[in-house]
């Protein structure tokens, strides 16, 4: 028996000509909140769309609590899921979605949907049509949450949402169901807003996962090395990019402590100031968004 | 299936408007047409108009509409990034558009039906119009399938319409023309099963080239293009299906012979063939006279190019003729193609045929046999008859004194009989009389015309016909009664070539048969022969059910051949020639014949048999065949 709530092995994906998956590797233990780090095209609305069952994997195995994408659809049972662009039928009213979306999910709770509804301000007879972008974004969560699922899958939860909105549905529902236990993998590009919840970040690159960093690692082990260098930066290294700096002083991020006392070692940088790396620069790091040394 | 009914619902609301306002038109077109008619026309006429239209343009426009915008918007992004989250699979989602579609069309079809006042034209309809209303029918609901299908496979409403339409208009449009043809004349191809066929492979088509290309557009599998192609030809299958049993019937069509139906005005004989088959390829034109040794000579050569039924089919143009053998092998021909002027040929098959003559007078014209054979025709009411002579020159018309039809048949016989002769009746109807001989009949005969001799092997004997009873005069003076039933030679009694004499009547029955799909009763008609042998032998009452039972014959349908001692031949139905002990019908031995053409107008085809000394000629679907009596088949043509 699997212990972890997702599985996904040796995935693999084309279309066309174009491979975007090339056997990623990836699992999920209950209750664990995964980020999914990369950039644009990387494959992650891809790899979301194949443990929903909406796009079939050419190869490789994916199971989610026993389950296999087989085109029935039964996964998506299981599975609470806020896409990027979430879209309504608009001549329903908010009520007449969330009660059309019960009769698909047996562990639908009515009441939950209706009380998040009123916690996040949403007005049940309100058309769909003419709700605000937020306004549906909260709808795409309520639906999202209300069934119960062990798994939720988040594709930019927080994308096109102003302050308020994204402080409602982060500070109040997403802490509320990684406090609750639930499995969420996310995908965000704006990671650092997330930082607080995430177990573990993993970078998606060249459709595989490059990297699987702890939280702990991320918070503790990411740091900004600022430094006055006469004759220029050193030689590269691991884990080392340049962050910036201007004339003879240079900053620099360092992912991991080995990294950092490797270049403390370097007599260079006997001055240097070494501060924590802030979680939004250390996955702008990660992503390969600075440049590497 | 609680999904299904809320998927349903929802497709429901997603498509009201547009169904809404199709069933708002419907329902008022007709006061509407009431209202907003020219002054000049009657109501009755405005209200039919807007039912025609209805009938004719809106339904199946409305069929295309509804489906088309259906199916492009279950293709749509919108409805993918809407309904795909849900817990059902993509065959859900589409078969719930599909059903709601069908049943808004049955609204649809439910709303023009009443504005028709629940009554449907279907009782004044011909059979021809009802396989039209059936085929309305089979479109309607082809182009709701078909136009969500297609609309969906090309992610495009107006693209997917039109594409639809033009599918399923070939599909029906080559299935009517050839099921028209059928009805008026053969079954070439056998139209039940294609049609089945296609609207199967319309169904499977659909379904399985909906769950193809739901795995493409929804869920991106793999090796799309293949699965593509393989969809389009799902789709396109119901049309190749049609359009292949097209050129199957064409390709079989130009190899169909059937025997010349004789359009003698002289109803009351049966023409000897001789040893020759007249027969004819309906859908080429072309005229053949064949021995059974497999020489032809050719009549009339094949049309080239044609007219073609409804620009898909060839014209089937049918004649009419007949063939007089003469003494010495040869033989006079008379035919009328496509019923226009007769032609009158003499000749043999060897030697060939040329013309004698040409008829442009009269439409009744036929044969007449005897030692110097003529030809008889009806010109305003008057009957006129020339003698048969070959070489050149016009024929010699001599008007004959003969002015009802018994005059006319008293002519014939006599011309017929030759110098054996006729036998005529007393004034009172009670005595034959045939040269100085003279027959007591026990019952005055009503029909007084003369009668012709049969030559059996003690003479020259006279079968008479007498209230419901037939007699047999026999040379040496004595009268039998031969059967307690009526026979009136070359009325209801005929001869074989090999000069055995025989009737029949009907025996009607109802029979239950019973079988996987339990009991039926069917009705079931069975000749009973009556035979007078050459050696002067009469049979009487003679049935022959269990090679009836064998061909699966029903209706009576089956001639005697020949006679030969105590073994009969019967040709059962067209379908088998069968050899039969006269002392125990049971035992007998059948041979298959070749299989001919159904034919969908049976006052143009007579059976396709045609008996000879030495066998049976065949006119089958595929050429004219020879069969021996010991069942020895080969083909002539």
């Amino acid at each position: 028996m699997n212990k972890n709530i997702l599985e996904i092995k040796d995935l693999r994906k084309a279309f066309g000509r174009r491979e975007v998956l090339k056997g990623l590797s990836l699992s999920c233990a209950p209750g664990e909140v995964i980020g999914i780090l990369g950039r644009n095209g990387t494959g992650k609305t891809t790899l979301f769309n194949i443990l929903l069952d909406l796009t079939a994997a050419d190869s490789g195995g994916v199971e989610i609590l026993g389950l296999k994408p087989d085109g029935s659809g039964k996964l998506r049972g299981l599975i609470g899921y806020v896409p990027e662009k979430p879209a309504f039928h608009p001549f329903m009213t908010v009520r007449e979605v969330l009660e059309f979306r019960a009769a698909f999910f047996p562990l639908w709770n009515m009441g939950k949907a209706e009380e998040l509804c009123r916690k996040l301000e949403l007005d049940l007879a309100a058309k769909t049509g003419r709700l605000s972008k937020g306004g549906i974004a909260k709808l795409a969560w309520i639906a999202a949450v209300a069934h119960n699922p062990a798994l939720l899958l988040l594709d930019e939860p927080t994308s096109g949402l102003d302050y308020l909105v994204r402080d409602h549905i982060l500070s109040g529902l997403i802490s509320e169901l990684a406090e609750g236990g639930k499995s969420i993998i996310v995908s965000n590009h704006r990671m650092g807003e997330m930082g607080g919840i995430l177990d573990r970040v993993c970078l998606l690159k060249d459709g595989v996962i490059k990297a699987d960093y702890t939280a702990e690692f991320v918070k503790t082990e990411a740091f900004r090395v600022s430094a006055r260098l006469e004759g220029g930066l050193p030689e590269a290294g691991p884990g080392v990019s340049a962050l910036g700096g201007s004339g003879p002083l240079a900053e620099l991020a360092v992912l991991g402590r080995a990294n950092l006392e490797r270049l403390k070692a370097d007599p260079r940088f006997g001055q240097a100031e070494i501060s924590p790396l802030d979680l939004d620069a250390a996955f702008k790091v990660m992503l390969g968004e600075r440049e590497a040394l | 299936m609680t999904n299904l009914i809320n998927l349903m619902e929802l497709n429901f609301r997603k498509s009201r408007l547009s169904f809404g306002v199709l069933l708002l038109a419907i329902l008022s077109s007709v006061p509407l047409s009431m209202v907003l008619k020219a002054k000049a026309m009657p109501l009755s006429d405005a209200v039919g108009l807007a039912l025609i239209f209805w009938a004719i343009v809106g339904i199946p426009l409305s069929a295309l509409a509804l489906s088309a915008i259906s199916g492009a918007e279950a293709a749509s992004e919108s409805a993918r990034n809407i309904e795909q989250v849900l817990p059902v699979s993509q065959g859900k989602f589409l078969s719930a558009a599909l059903i709601v579609l069908l049943l808004q069309m049955a609204g649809l079809l439910l709303a023009a039906y009443a504005t028709m006042g629940f009554t449907l034209p279907t009782e004044k309809l011909d059979p021809v119009a009802m396989q039209a209303y059936q085929f309305y029918l089979y479109a309607a609901a082809s182009l709701t399938i078909y136009g969500f299908t297609v609309s969906y496979a090309l992610r495009n409403a107006v693209a997917g319409a039109a594409l639809s339409a033009g599918a399923v208009l070939v599909t029906v449009y080559t299935l009517g023309t050839m099921s028209i043809l059928e009805n008026l004349t053969y079954e070439i191809v056998s139209l039940t099963p294609l049609k089945l066929a296609v609207a199967a492979l319309v169904l499977a088509g659909v379904a399985g080239s909906l769950k193809l290309l739901s795995g493409v557009y929804a869920r991106r599998e793999r090796l799309a293009a293949v699965k593509l192609t393989a969809a389009a030809l799902l789709l396109a299958s119901p049309v190749l299906a049609s359009v292949t049993g097209l050129a199957l019937m064409n390709y079989r069509a130009r190899r169909v012979t059937a025997p010349l139906s004789s359009y003698s005005f002289l109803n009351f004989r049966e023409r000897e063939t001789g040893e020759f088959m007249l027969a004819q390829q309906p859908f080429t034109g072309r005229l053949i006279v064949v021995d059974a040794d497999g020489d032809r000579a050719v009549i009339e050569p094949e049309i080239p190019g044609g007219t073609r039924f409804g620009g898909l089919f060839q014209e089937p143009n049918f004649s009419e003729g007949e063939i007089l053998p003469v003494p010495g092998g040869g033989a006079w021909i008379l035919y009328s193609k496509f019923r226009k002027e007769h032609k009158l040929l003499c000749g043999s098959v060897k030697g060939g045929f040329v013309q004698r003559a040409a008829i442009n007078d009269a439409w009744q014209v036929t044969l007449v046999g005897g030692e110097k054979p003529g030809v008889i025709k009806s010109l305003d009411g008057k009957i006129f008859y020339a003698t048969l002579t070959p070489g050149k020159g016009e024929l010699k018309w001599e008007k004959i004194p003969a002015k009802s039809p018994e005059e006319v048949q008293a002519f014939v016989t006599r011309k017929e009989a030759g110098a054996a002769g006729t036998a005529r009746f007393s004034a009172d109807g009670r005595t034959l009389i045939y040269k100085d001989r003279r027959w007591p009949v026990p019952w005055a005969v009503g029909t007084k015309s003369p009668l012709a001799g049969l030559k059996l092997d003690d003479g020259l004997n006279f079968i008479v016909p007498a209230r419901s009873s037939t007699y047999l005069c026999r040379p040496d003076g004595r009268t039998e009664t031969l059967w307690p039933e009526y026979f009136r030679l070359g009325q209801n009694f005929y001869l074989t070539p090999d000069g055995t004499a025989w009737g029949t009547t009907l025996s009607h029955s109802r029979i239950t048969e019973f079988s996987l799909l339990g009991r039926s009763l069917y009705d079931f008609d069975e000749p009973v022969f009556y035979i007078l042998t050459r050696e002067g032998k009469a049979l009487s009452g003679l049935q022959i059910h269990s090679a009836l039972k064998k061909a699966g014959e029903k209706n009576g349908r089956a001639g005697l051949l020949k006679a030969e001692g105590d073994t009969l031949w019967f040709n059962v139905g067209d379908k088998y020639l069968v050899r039969v002990s006269a002392a125990d019908t049971d035992d007998f031995k059948s041979w298959k014949l070749p299989a001919s053409v159904w034919e969908g107008n049976h006052s143009l085809s007579p059976s396709n048999v045609s008996a000879s000394r030495r066998g049976i000629f065949i006119a089958a679907e595929d050429g004219v065949y020879f069969m021996d009596w010991e069942g020895k088949l080969k083909k002539l043509v």
